[in-house]
């Protein structure tokens, strides 16, 4: 957000009525909104009910609570702790030495009485900490939001890489164990076969992952994204044949997103969906059902569909597919990476498919 | 050999399903479903059986919800079951122990471990 639009609160506590309209008055700028306490209470009262205060100015003499009893309670309070304050004091020498208990966290006095100038450069000082503060405080926040995600991310990929390799460390044990011949040729073949397919999984998941994170830190981009323009561009680029049509339900939305990882589904998809189809008459539909926090995207073709067993082992690494159109191509790879694009931002992936008839790509993406 | 037990295996991955069921063969008669669902189904069936060796990430029935229905089922609450997951968590693993499963065993496994883990679990349910 720009500085201009950031609001900047402040808290003026004093139990004379006309110190806190001067006060106002003086110090009254653009985006600055100001709260009046006549008393320590009150004005307690305040900053647990406002949790965007961004400064107060604290009288020190005020009959009943004084304003170093004020700041005392504030600076036990975790939420109220790290707000500035500007004692405004006669500065007595009692009060110097209780000003210096008061060294730490924003803290600052102004003498009685109040030099306009001077008042107005030190708030000035103080508004410009505050957003400091808050932009320090929305950035811990997003680097907390990435790591989450990156955990998850490694969590994922952790159990994909780990389901080839179960498979291959259980056929390797049984061929070993295998003393006195029980298995026959064709198992043998079989279980080596297997091992083999699934290593070579494994390495070009590695590619993938490499792949992946090269391309990732320019993917962290959010930016506005008009889907309709983006889809369009991806089928230009495509060059389909005239064979395979290509339609909208409806015109689609547009959204901040990461665009590149967007773009990248839809390019996978479009083109398995180009293609698996072995119809005169292709067609490939492209649409959106809008839900609360989400998007749900489907690419529908009419091409040959995926047999039930399939899936669900379509979206991972490893697959043992008999269906040897989908286990020779590259497609698991590429769906397997969509998976992990979609579910790092708290989607899912799925397909309903009718073999012969074709097939339904589903995909969340979060608004 | 008679009166051998009877292994339901639940586990989505052919190949691992393929591992598995060779694995056991010789000791146990097995037979194999890849979700709850289907697993939960043939059960019903009234086929015969003494324990289920489980995955958790499966499509459609989990291995969780799988453990959570057998042991609210009056016929089957009883059975043994083992979990086998490529998730080595302690909180998944304390999870899916407190949910009523009687053993817990991560991928990738030695088939012989496997083997002697149901052989275990399977001496010790016939002692209650």
């Amino acid at each position: 957000m720009p500085h201009t639009l950031r609001e900047f609160k402040i808290l003026l506590v004093d139990d004379r009525e006309e110190n806190l309209l001067a006060l106002e008055e003086m110090l009254a700028d653009d985006n600055r909104t100001f709260l009046k306490a006549n008393s320590g209470n009150e004005a307690l009262k305040y900053t647990l009910k406002h949790n965007n205060i961004g400064l107060i100015m604290l009288d020190v003499q005020m009959p009943g609570m004084d304003g170093f009893e004020v700041a005392r309670i504030l600076k036990t309070n975790p939420k109220t702790k790290n707000i500035s304050i500007i004692f405004v004091t006669a500065i007595n020498k009692e009060e110097h030495y209780i000003l210096k208990g008061f060294d730490e966290g924003a803290v600052d006095y102004l003498q009685k009485p109040l030099d306009v100038n001077v008042t107005k450069a030190k708030v000035k000082v103080f508004q410009r900490l505050y957003y400091y503060q808050q932009e320090l405080k929305s950035t811990a926040n997003e680097l907390e939001r990435i790591n989450k995600q990156l955990e998850k991310f490694t969590s994922i990929v952790a159990h994909d890489l780990k389901s080839p390799l179960t498979g291959i460390i259980g056929a390797l044990s049984l061929l070993e164990m295998d003393d006195d011949e029980m298995l026959s040729a064709d198992e043998r073949h079989e279980y080596i076969s297997h091992t083999k397919e699934a290593a070579m999984y494994l390495s070009n998941m590695i590619n993938s992952l490499l792949d992946y994170s090269r391309k990732s830190m320019e993917q962290q981009v959010i930016e506005e994204v008009d889907v309709q323009e983006l889809v369009e561009q991806v089928v230009h680029s495509m060059f389909l044949p005239a064979h395979i049509n290509v339609r909208y339900s409806q015109q689609l939305p547009t959204l901040f997103t990461k665009k590149v990882k967007l773009q990248q589904i839809f390019q996978n998809l479009i083109s398995n969906a180009f293609k698996y189809n072995d119809k005169p008459e292709g067609y490939i539909e492209i649409g959106y059902l809008e839900k609360e926090d989400y998007y749900e995207f489907y690419v529908k073709d009419n091409g040959m569909g995926i047999p039930a067993d399939d899936q669900e082992a379509i979206f991972k690494f490893y697959r043992t597919s008999v269906n040897n159109s989908f286990a020779d191509s590259s497609t698991g790879l590429g769906l397997s990476i969509l998976k992990i694009l979609v579910e790092e931002q708290g989607g899912n992936i799925w397909v309903d498919s009718t073999l012969g008839e074709g097939s339904t790509f589903y995909f969340q993406w979060r608004k | 050999m008679a009166n051998r037990y009877h292994v339901l295996i639940v586990e989505d991955d052919a190949f691992i399903r393929k591992v598995l069921r060779h694995s056991l063969k010789d000791d146990f008669e097995v037979t194999t479903h890849i979700n709850g669902i289907e697993a939960m189904g043939w059960l019903e069936e009234g086929n015969p059986v003494d324990i289920i060796l489980t995955d958790l990430q499966m499509p459609y029935m989990n291995g969780e919800d799988l453990i959570r229905t057998i042991r609210a089922s009056p016929t089957f609450r009883h059975l043994p079951i083992m979990i086998l997951s490529t998730f080595d968590d302690s909180n998944t693993r304390i999870k899916c122990l407190e949910l009523g499963a009687d053993d817990y065993m991560t991928k990738p496994f030695n088939p012989l471990e496997v083997r002697a883990k149901v052989m275990a679990v399977m001496r010790r349910a016939k002692q209650l």
